[in-house]
């Protein structure tokens, strides 16, 4: 208990001190996650308009697919990433392995199913009557599917939080292929496990701090911008 | 008087049931309409076909003299010059005044003429305290005013009506009554009006149509359809409707 207690005495300490190397670890973090949940966001988010808002065979199938990569184990992810871009692999030439960018690649394959299936639910929720409204006020087919989509994009605004939680909390796959390098590719939660595996407890409980209020911060931000298209 | 709408031998399909059978009529322009008969006559899924929503499975539709049937699916020129209102109108999420401008938008009016055009409707509804007030926080009432005056933005030809006062008050009823009422005199629109308030197609129509499962059964002038049906179905009908 007096670890405990020592360890969030010391914290405060040093989340106030301003420690040059917890918050490059913090900035790298949020910079990873940031870019993947962005790219994760291009993809997953397009592909599932796509998938939602158009009938195809197998479309169901696809739906199911995505539902089940939602579930994707990051060590699964980090270990395919690790082969292709391992000197021996497809994309060895380019040098990204224990790089910030192969965290990237990483965390935006973990996250783009997630925004996709959630994007596909999103989209799908919305009633079926706006879009037959859009199209009796005169909207074109491309106006009135970008009108269910304004319609769902709380819906989408959770899907990216959910896709950012999901990342910025992740571990395995990260340490896997960034090799958690300090000053280079530790991130908050490789950092977490290191300083934990060392003892020091401090720092891990600082880092922890961190990770739920931005957490806790996104989560706000959502609420507010719900809040201003409430009643 | 013109044709505004003609059908003939129109048939249609909803989900593997015939909602419209063998429809044949003329809708005169700059006349008003009302569509009555017993639930499951086929009244929306008609109004759905005028609204260019659904093309028609069988048989031809003419706006004017341009065979929908044959254009389809490019129609949104002709869409875009009727206004159809919908039993339980959505409004979309934002304010009433985001919700006038949506019709607006699709048809790509500049933002000037666009809000002429919303300050316009705001003040001829009454709607102008409202301008800022969330969609979703509407009564009934409110909303069904809202929808009307989203349509009434973009100045159609014509206004198809699906039972617009059926979950209003009497006196939302009667606001609402007041407003179409104007519409025709006043703008040369065409009306074409669903209800099951017989009143109601006295009050607001020129012209009656009784449907029967899918089928015109008879239609005429409002007030001599109303006193002296030719039909049998359409005399019980009346007969139940006057009794309730």
């Amino acid at each position: 208990m007096e670890t405990i207690y020592l360890g969030l005495i010391q914290s405060v300490h040093l989340l106030l001190s301003g420690d040059p190397e917890l918050y490059g670890i913090i900035v790298r973090s949020l910079l990873v996650s940031g870019t993947a949940v962005l790219l994760a966001a291009l993809c997953g988010i397009s592909g599932g308009i796509g998938v939602a808002l158009h009938a195809f065979p197998g479309r169901r199938l696809l739906i199911n697919i995505l539902n089940t990569l939602m579930g994707l184990p990051p060590v699964v992810v980090g270990l395919v990433v690790y082969v292709i871009l391992s000197r021996s692999g497809p994309l060895g030439a380019l040098g990204l392995l224990f790089t910030p960018t192969a965290m990237v690649i990483a965390q935006t394959i973990l996250a783009t199913p997630i925004l996709a299936a959630l994007t596909v639910s999103a989209l799908l929720a919305v009633k079926p009557q706006v879009r037959d409204t859009a199209m009796s006020l005169g909207a074109t087919p491309r106006q009135a599917a970008w009108t269910v989509v304004r319609e769902a994009r709380f819906g989408l605004m959770a899907a990216v939080i959910a896709g950012f939680g999901r990342v910025s909390a992740e571990v395995g796959a990260v340490m896997m292929v960034g090799g958690n390098i300090a000053g280079y590719t530790r991130v908050m939660t490789t950092a977490i496990v290191l300083d934990t595996a060392k003892g020091e407890f401090a720092q891990a409980i600082a880092l922890g701090i961190v990770l739920i209020m931005v957490a806790f911060l996104v989560n706000l931000g959502l609420n507010l911008f719900q809040g201003r298209g409430a009643v | 008087m013109a044709a505004i709408f003609t059908l003939k031998q129109v048939s249609h399909q909803r989900q593997g049931q015939q909602v419209v059978e063998q429809f044949s009529h003329t809708f005169e322009a700059g006349c008003s309409h009302a569509i009555i008969g017993p639930n499951g006559a086929g009244k929306t899924s008609l109004l759905r076909l005028l609204a260019l929503l659904e093309k028609p499975g069988q048989g031809q539709l003419f706006f004017r003299d341009l065979d929908i049937t044959s254009l389809w699916p490019q129609c949104l020129a002709l869409r875009r010059r009727l206004g159809f209102l919908q039993q339980n109108p959505l409004l979309f999420q934002g304010t009433v005044w985001d919700n006038l401008a949506m019709g607006l938008k699709y048809r790509g009016f500049p933002r000037r003429q666009r809000r002429q055009r919303q300050e316009e409707v705001l003040a001829a509804f009454g709607l102008t305290p409202l301008a800022r007030r969330q969609a979703a926080s509407l009564s009934g009432g409110e909303t069904q005013k809202v929808a009307l005056a989203r349509i009434m933005a973009f100045n159609p030809e014509v206004l198809l009506l699906d039972e617009p006062t059926a979950n209003l008050d009497p006196y939302a009823t009667f606001e609402f009554e007041r407003l179409i009422a104007d519409i025709p005199q006043q703008q040369g629109k065409t009306i074409i009006l669903v209800t099951h308030d017989l009143g109601q197609a006295q009050r607001l129509s020129q012209r009656l149509l009784f449907l029967h499962r899918g089928r015109l059964v008879e239609s005429g002038p409002t007030g001599l359809l109303l006193r002296q049906p030719e039909d049998n179905l359409t005399r019980q009908f009346l007969n139940r409707g006057l009794m309730v």
